[in-house]
This record gives C-alpha cells, structure tokens and sequence, in this order.
C-alpha cells in the first residue's frame, strides 16, 4: 500500500501543472472570490469558507479521473494486475497517497483562507481541514470509479460538468436549499456533496455542531466507500 | 515440483478459440521455450496462466497456485516481463525498480546493479525518455531482480540489439544455475535453441510438438540454396536432404544432420552459388506443422 502511494505521489511530484493546479489554484480562486464580494464580505464568507473544503473534492476528482484513466489505457493496470498486490491495497495506496496531497492542499487553502482573507471559521479551520481531506477522498473514490467509463481523457474530462457540477450547483453553495425548487431539494439529498457542504457549513458557522454533523460526515464516508467498492468492481483483470 | 502446470486450457475471445485444450506441466528449474509465431497464442496461455484472463474452460496452476483464484500468492513467486514494455512514463528506472520490488519483497538489490551496469542502462533517466528497447531492459531488470521462482519472459528480446541479446542470454543461464524456472515465450528459434531445455511448438491455439531440442531434431535442420549451371541433379535421394523447392537452376534444400552426403553428391557438379542458413520458424512451420496437428520428426 505504502508502496502505490508513494509511487502516485513520485509520479505527481514530476507533474509541476498538476502540482500547481492542486496547490495554487484553490489559493488564486479564494482569493479571487474576496475581491470580487469586495463590498459584500458576509457572501464571501458564506461561500468561501465551505470552499475551502470543497475545492480538495472537484481536484481530486478531476485528477483521480485521469490519473486513473492513464493506468486503465496506457497497459499499466494490466501490469498491475500482473504483480503481487491486491485491488484492496491498490486502492488503499491511491487513497494514501492523495489524502496526503489533499492534507497539504486544505492546510494551505485554510490558512490563506481563515488568516489571510479574513475568513471565520466558529469551530476552528482544522475541522474544516478534516473535512476537506475527507472530501478529496470522496472526489477521489468518484474519479476511480467515473475513470472506468471514459475510453479517452477528454472523455474523462467531461465528467466535470457531468458530475460535479449539479452537485456543487444543489449542494446550497450558491443558494440556499430551502430557496429552490421542492423537486430540487429532494434530488440534492441524493447527492454526497450536499452532505459534505453541510458539515462544512456547519462547521463555519457559530452554533452546535450536534449529531447531524456525525450523520453528514458518515454520509460522506459511505458515499466514498461504496464509490471505491465500484470503483474496485471496474478494475478488472478480464481486459478483452 | 511442478512450476506451471495447465490442463486442458482453453480461451475463446468472441469467435476466436485463442488457446485449445492446452496441456502444459513445466518442472521447477526448468527452462522452457513456448515457440510459436505471432498469433498463436502464447501472450494468451500466459495471461491465463498469470490470472489476468478467465480461462474459458481447462485450469492453469504456478505452482499449484491458481492465479484467478489467487493472484496475490501466485503473484508472488513470478516475475513477470510483458510482451510490451508498459510501465509508468514520469518515473526513472531506479524508481520503476523501488515500486516493483517492494510489492515484491525478496530482491537482491546488489544483482540489480550489476544488471543494470550488464544491459547498460540509464536508471535515473524518465522511463517517458526511453526508447522501446531500454524500456525492454528495465522490464528484465526488475524481473531478474526480484529473484522469483518463476520468470515468465513474453518475447523478451524483441527491441534489443544483439549486444543487449548476449547479456539477455547471460542473465537467462544465470537464472537456471540458480535454479529458477524460465518460460521464455519467443518466435526467435535461435534464442530458445541456446536457452532451453525443452520446447513447446504451438501453432493456432494448440501445441502441436513438445519435446527436448534432440527430439525435436527437424528444429536443427539447415535451409541450403543451391544454383546450378544448367539442370539441377536430383538430390531427392541423398541421405538427410530433402528438396522443398525447385524452379529452374535453383534448388532449396532442407539438410539435418551432417551435410556431408550433400556435398560429396555435388562433387563436380556445375554449382554456381551455395547459401546455407538456419530456416526461419515460419519455413519450419510451413514445412512441418502445415495443415497436420503432428509434427513430423523427420
């Protein structure tokens, strides 16, 4: 398991785009997002402050994809396959390997985020940071598994819109969900992202944080469960 | 001990029989040549017999471990050289080494150096920088290395120059004397003729000759063309001579044994020029293995 995780990780420190997509980017955006509620500082912290949680889960998603993509058809996964690890420490490896870049991702999203930018968070930016690693394995596990149905990257890519985008629209980031369309808020209860949003909604707002912060994080671990459960299903041995 | 044993395995891709009813059992510290050419299955049987494909019918064991139902035990004990050179493009071959033989566990680290200096490679370039053929060699690298029971070895030479085929057959003996099993898939006759102890002719899916290389005498035979200053004399009935084409002044021969009855039959007769050669595999399939599902071991 170390192993595969330490390999992802070799692979990825080679790549200064990805780096830089995963590390400077969420920065950039938060920043940006300040000065465009420059006169209105209450959305910026609405919004921004969940974000920076969420920006690990829309990377991840879009790296795991292709990362994953590449084993699938450049032959590497049927070398894989070839040598003496189960899928179960395959998986594991990759989940190390970009909660460990997730980790270093949130920690400097929140810092710029809750010192620089003047964002609050009422229970403190490390559960944030927690939160934020456990949705990079939520977007992680939906990369792994949305990976199998792309036969080419810009296939793969196309799942950003397809997938990741109704749920950031329905997960109350930008409205809130009591606000829209009664078919709208039950569909958003489908979706992981809503649960994922929630607990950091909750956890940068000021009031008890309670069970249902129990209950949205355990939705999340579910969620990525069974997509990494999937995602094991695909990576077949049987590659015609 | 039996390292790899297979009965009645058989693969069918859609409406293509891949592999029929193939029985193989391959003795630990044997080296086995799996002789065919292109298409004939050998990538298939190996798959199979890795566990990366279902067998469609029949079982194959490494080491009585079968490897769809237990990849990670029978994985263990190969090392594995695949017919093409897939591995990881933004890591170095030392990298490529590291990942692979920690997955592995036993590695003599020390043996993998001296393979590396052997087939002269570059391990702190990118594999992303390599050409095909040193992609080739970090594939045997890693495999060699780790030092398994079992070397399953896909055409392995195809890429390399002939230096690097030198220092490929070093390390294929080297491997033997330690007492690992090599099954060396390959269509080159000349390499398995070197390497092994025993050869497995498959031709379409089936094994149609098994047998150590004296056995498979046919194999050894000579290819010799022959034109003459006029008619060729019939040489039909000179003792290990058998004439597979004849047009003109120019006769093709196929000689096994000594080719002295040959010559003292020539002896003053017009000859114009004489080429000797070892046949390729495709002229000794063509010739024994055409049609019939026995070889002829004439």
């Amino acid at each position: 398991m170390i192993a595969t995780a330490r390999r992802v990780l070799w692979q990825i420190r080679r790549d200064r785009r990805t780096i830089a997509l995963l590390l400077g980017v969420p920065v950039g955006l938060l920043a940006l997002l300040r000065y465009v509620f420059d006169s209105r500082l209450a959305v910026f912290q609405h919004i921004g402050a969940p974000m920076c949680g969420l920006f690990p889960f829309i990377l991840m998603f879009l790296v795991t994809s292709i990362a994953m993509l590449r084993e699938r058809t450049s032959g590497t996964l049927e070398r894989l396959m070839s040598l003496p690890i189960s899928k179960p420490a395959l998986l594991g490896g990759y989940a190390i390997a970009f909660g460990a870049l997730a980790a270093v991702q949130a920690a400097i999203v929140c810092t710029v985020g809750f010192l620089l930018l003047g964002l609050n968070a009422d229970h403190g930016a490390w559960l944030v940071g927690l939160l934020a690693i456990g949705n990079a394995l939520l977007g992680m596990a939906l990369g792994l598994f949305a990976s199998a149905f792309a036969r080419t990257e810009f296939q793969a890519v196309q799942f950003m819109p397809a997938i990741v985008f109704p749920q950031l629209l329905l997960c109350g980031l930008f409205a809130p969900r009591g606000a829209m369309a009664a078919p709208l808020q039950d569909v958003a209860y489908a979706f992981p992202l809503t649960y994922a949003f929630d607990a950091l909604s909750r956890a940068t707002h000021s009031g008890p944080l309670g069970g249902t912060l129990v209950l949205d994080v355990a939705v999340v671990i579910g969620a990525t469960l069974a997509a990494l459960a999937l995602g094991a299903a695909t990576l077949r041995r049987r590659t015609p | 001990m039996v390292a790899i044993r297979a009965e009645g395995l058989t693969k069918r891709y859609g409406s293509t029989l891949a592999l029929d009813g193939l029985d193989l059992a391959i003795e630990s510290g044997e080296v086995y040549g799996y002789l065919g050419p292109n298409g004939a299955g050998k990538t298939t049987t190996i798959r199979l017999l890795l566990g990366l494909h279902r067998p469609t019918a029949g079982r194959g064991e490494l080491f009585g471990i079968d490897a769809w139902r237990d990849p990670v035990a029978a994985h263990r004990r190969v090392g594995y050289v695949a017919g093409e050179p897939y591995l990881w493009p933004a890591l170095t071959s030392t990298e490529t080494f590291v990942f692979l033989e920690h997955l592995h566990g036993s590695t003599d680290a020390a043996y993998r150096e001296l393979l590396v200096e052997r087939f002269q490679l570059d391990a702190d370039k990118k594999v992303r920088a390599l050409s095909k053929g040193n992609r080739q060699k970090v594939q045997l690298v890693a495999a060699f290395a780790t030092r398994a029971d079992l070397l399953v070895l896909d055409e392995p030479t195809s890429g390399l120059d002939p230096l690097m085929e030198v220092a490929f057959r070093q390390t294929v003996l080297e491997a033997k004397e330690r007492g690992q099993t090599v099954f060396l898939s390959s269509h080159i006759l000349s390499e398995v003729e070197a390497l092994c102890d025993r050869v497995g002719i498959l031709r379409e899916g089936r094994l149609v000759d098994e047998g150590t290389l004296a056995q498979l005498r046919h194999l050894n035979a000579q290819t010799v063309e022959i034109t003459f200053d006029g008619t060729p004399p019939d040489l039909g009935a000179v003792p290990g001579v058998r004439v597979v084409h004849a047009a003109g002044n120019a006769v093709r021969l196929e000689v096994t044994g000594s080719p002295q009855p040959l010559l003292a039959a020539l002896a003053g007769r017009p000859v114009v020029t004489l080429t000797s050669r070892e046949p390729s595999l495709e002229e000794i399939f063509l010739h024994h293995y055409d049609g019939s599902d026995h070889g002829d071991r004439g």
